[in-house]
């Protein structure tokens, strides 16, 4: 029966999100299943955590369950019909040649093994105590979160503040299963992997007009140690590489919208751009900085319109989980203190030591081998490509590499270094994926260099 | 090949296609001059394409080299399973306590408990063991209200001496000891006590 259950659970998960793909990808004629498949998983998780948490607040219980998986019926129909309707048609691709069946039968062979070893670890710290707590409360609560959880300052070190798409993902995993089952909800993370290198290999081929380099880097993605084999990678239940997923497929769909200008790429674009405030709280500098690039990018193409329109969703889902916090009298999270010009002044002198910590952190090669040299020769490939996408992409990766530890200026633990010890990683971990996309354009870029 | 392409196109090249100019000599000069260009374009190119080529595979390489020995023990530690209901929770308290089944036995210990009041959960400041599990009997203890103390000093004496024994269901001590004025506490697991009704020293 628990079997069963989790399988109704994702089925109800990807039909949500495969509604919502088609119904954005209905006009491009051609589907790619690969790709409608991964956002099927993303866009699935973010409607069905959204319903949840929204239709939790007039209802619980069986009721709950039923309406947010009628929704997911009905979000699945209306897509399907909107392609019949259009008659747009599914393109499975497949590789061509001896080097790209070789490089996806290994990208296959490592999905299968994040599945295998996740099975084999516990939820991590946070895994289980910041994420999981959430979803096993409201779970006790017919599916959703007591108001005394927010307002408890006992139970404040599992951060009732931060957002609720993972843990409520695992909530309709629950109530799915009938019993808050703490192995079988660990099968989330390895899809998220899967969708993550499926979609680099993707967004790197489409960007560059090559399958090889695409097929390379999602291959390589699995051997950053932090990401496979620490604790605060994939395999322990920590959000970091979920919202990894989303920044890389905002920022994919965003330079393919620079590229080809069709409102599919500015929908999924606004998509998963909407998500990232929802998955973790640091999403919103992610969030603010893609808002940016979008701007960037539509000033020249005289399209702010589209970008502003897409913005909007996210700002409402941000706004709307702020409001919610207020209503229920959310202990205050007491990590970062409100940022403010006499504290930055106050603590100014913590830079050298946070410019140490970090410099320490990203040439630590049991965390990241030489991931960080990789991406840091893949910004100098793509800053003197001297073209508006590449600096962008440079950007995308640089910028929150900066901004991450400058934070770290407003921590309020006794020592900041710890606190910049302890998170860092798995701060700079959010950019992983986008790193590996610029890498992959590099591969392809000597001969766009000769002038 | 475009930036060849776009080299034969302009220049003398298509001047020298009738052949009949007077210049055509200095004209075959400028072809060889342009050829000369092309050949040296080209190997700039080739010799480009091989650092680059060369430059990314001793990356790759490096990268690969560093990241195996430590991804690969990852594939082949721990086993599977068991595949129960609270299998992190129960591992986590197992680990630390020794406590079998940890999950289903402390929150039936703390049922027994008075329902009004706060559990107060007492840890040891910049113990990570201590304040983790502290932490994970704030998660099995729901709905129960809850205080998590962090103590700074060795003993509980300061801490503790604020706290009214009536308007508290008991106390848990995480990896502490608990101190003697409290009473006799009862030994939930290997360094987990409990003092269900408090008394003032």
């Amino acid at each position: 029966m628990t079997l069963l259950g989790l399988s109704a659970a994702y089925v109800t998960i990807l039909f949500a999100g495969f509604g919502i793909t088609l119904l954005m990808f209905a006009k491009a004629g051609r589907l790619n299943l690969v790709e409608c498949s991964c956002l099927s998983w993303l866009l699935g998780i973010g409607v069905v955590s959204l319903l949840v948490w929204l239709c939790g607040t007039f209802c619980s219980g069986l009721l709950l369950q039923a309406v947010v998986a009628i929704a997911c019926l009905a979000l699945g129909i209306s897509g399907w019909r909107i392609k019949q309707k259009l008659g747009s048609k599914f393109a499975l691709p497949l590789p061509t040649n001896v080097i790209e069946w070789l490089l996806t039968s290994l990208l296959l062979v490592e999905i299968i093994l994040f599945f295998y070893v996740s099975f084999k670890h516990t939820l991590g710290w946070d895994g289980l105590l910041n994420w999981e707590i959430k979803a096993r409360y409201a779970f006790l609560n017919g599916g959703v979160i007591p108001g005394s959880y927010y307002s408890n300052p006992g139970r404040a070190f599992s951060h009732p503040e931060y957002p609720l798409a993972i843990p409520f993902t695992e909530l309709w995993l629950y109530l799915w299963m009938g019993e808050p089952h703490q192995f079988w909800v660990k099968t989330i993370f390895p899809l998220f992997y899967a969708a993550g290198a499926l979609l680099l290999a993707l967004f790197v081929t489409r960007l560059s007009t090559k399958r090889w380099p695409g097929l390379i880097v999602a291959t390589l993605l699995a051997f950053v140690p932090f990401l496979s084999a620490s604790p605060g990678g994939i395999t322990v239940g920590y959000v970091d590489f979920p919202i990894s997923v989303f920044y890389l497929a905002a920022l994919g769909y965003l330079l393919c919208w620079y590229r080809e200008d069709t409102v599919s790429n500015i929908s999924m674009f606004a998509g998963c751009l909407a998500l990232l405030p929802w998955i973790k709280s640091e999403g919103l500098i992610l969030w603010v900085l893609l808002v940016f690039f979008g701007l960037c990018l539509s000033l020249p193409k005289h399209r702010t319109r589209q970008v502003i329109l897409a913005l909007l969703p996210g700002l409402f889902i941000g706004v709307g989980w702020r409001l919610y916090l207020r209503l229920m009298h959310t202990f205050p999270h007491s990590d970062f203190a409100h940022p403010s010009f006499s504290l930055l002044h106050q603590n100014f002198g913590r830079l050298a030591d946070i410019g140490r910590v970090f410099s320490e952190d990203v040439s630590t090669p049991v965390y990241w081998s030489i991931f960080w040299l990789l991406a840091a020769v893949a910004i100098g490939y793509a800053l003197a490509a001297r073209k508006l996408e590449k600096v962008i992409l440079a950007m995308a990766v640089l910028l929150p590499i900066v901004l991450y530890p400058l934070a770290y200026v407003f921590s309020t633990w006794p020592s900041y270094t710890a606190h910049m010890t302890s998170s860092l990683p798995r701060l700079l971990l959010h950019v992983v994926p986008a790193g590996w996309l610029a890498i992959g354009l590099a591969l392809t870029q000597p001969k766009g260099q000769v002038r | 090949m475009a930036e060849l392409a776009d080299a034969y196109g302009s220049g003398p090249y298509g001047a020298t296609r009738g052949g009949s100019s007077p210049l055509v000599s200095n004209l075959l000069d400028d072809q060889t001059l342009v050829g000369c260009n092309v050949s040296r374009k080209l190997t700039h190119m080739q010799l480009r394409l091989y650092i680059h080529i060369g430059l990314w595979c001793a990356l790759f390489a490096v990268f690969l080299a560093f990241a195996i020995p430590i991804v690969g023990p990852a594939l082949v530690e721990n086993q599977i399973g068991p595949a129960e209901v609270n299998r992190s929770i129960d591992a986590y308290i197992l680990a630390l306590t020794g406590i079998e089944h940890g999950s289903e036995k402390l929150p039936d210990v703390f049922s027994r408990l008075p329902k009004a009041g706060p559990l107060i959960i007492v840890v040891r400041k910049d113990d990570s063991q201590s304040e983790f599990l502290g932490m994970m009997i704030g998660y099995v203890s729901w709905p129960r209200e809850i205080k998590l103390i962090k103590l700074a000093t060795p003993t509980a004496e300061k801490e503790l001496a604020g706290i009214n024994p009536d308007s508290i269901s008991g106390l848990v001590f995480c990896l502490v000891d608990p101190p003697a004025w409290l009473g006799k506490p009862i030994r939930l697991g290997s360094s987990i006590f409990l003092v269900p009704l408090p008394k003032t020293g």
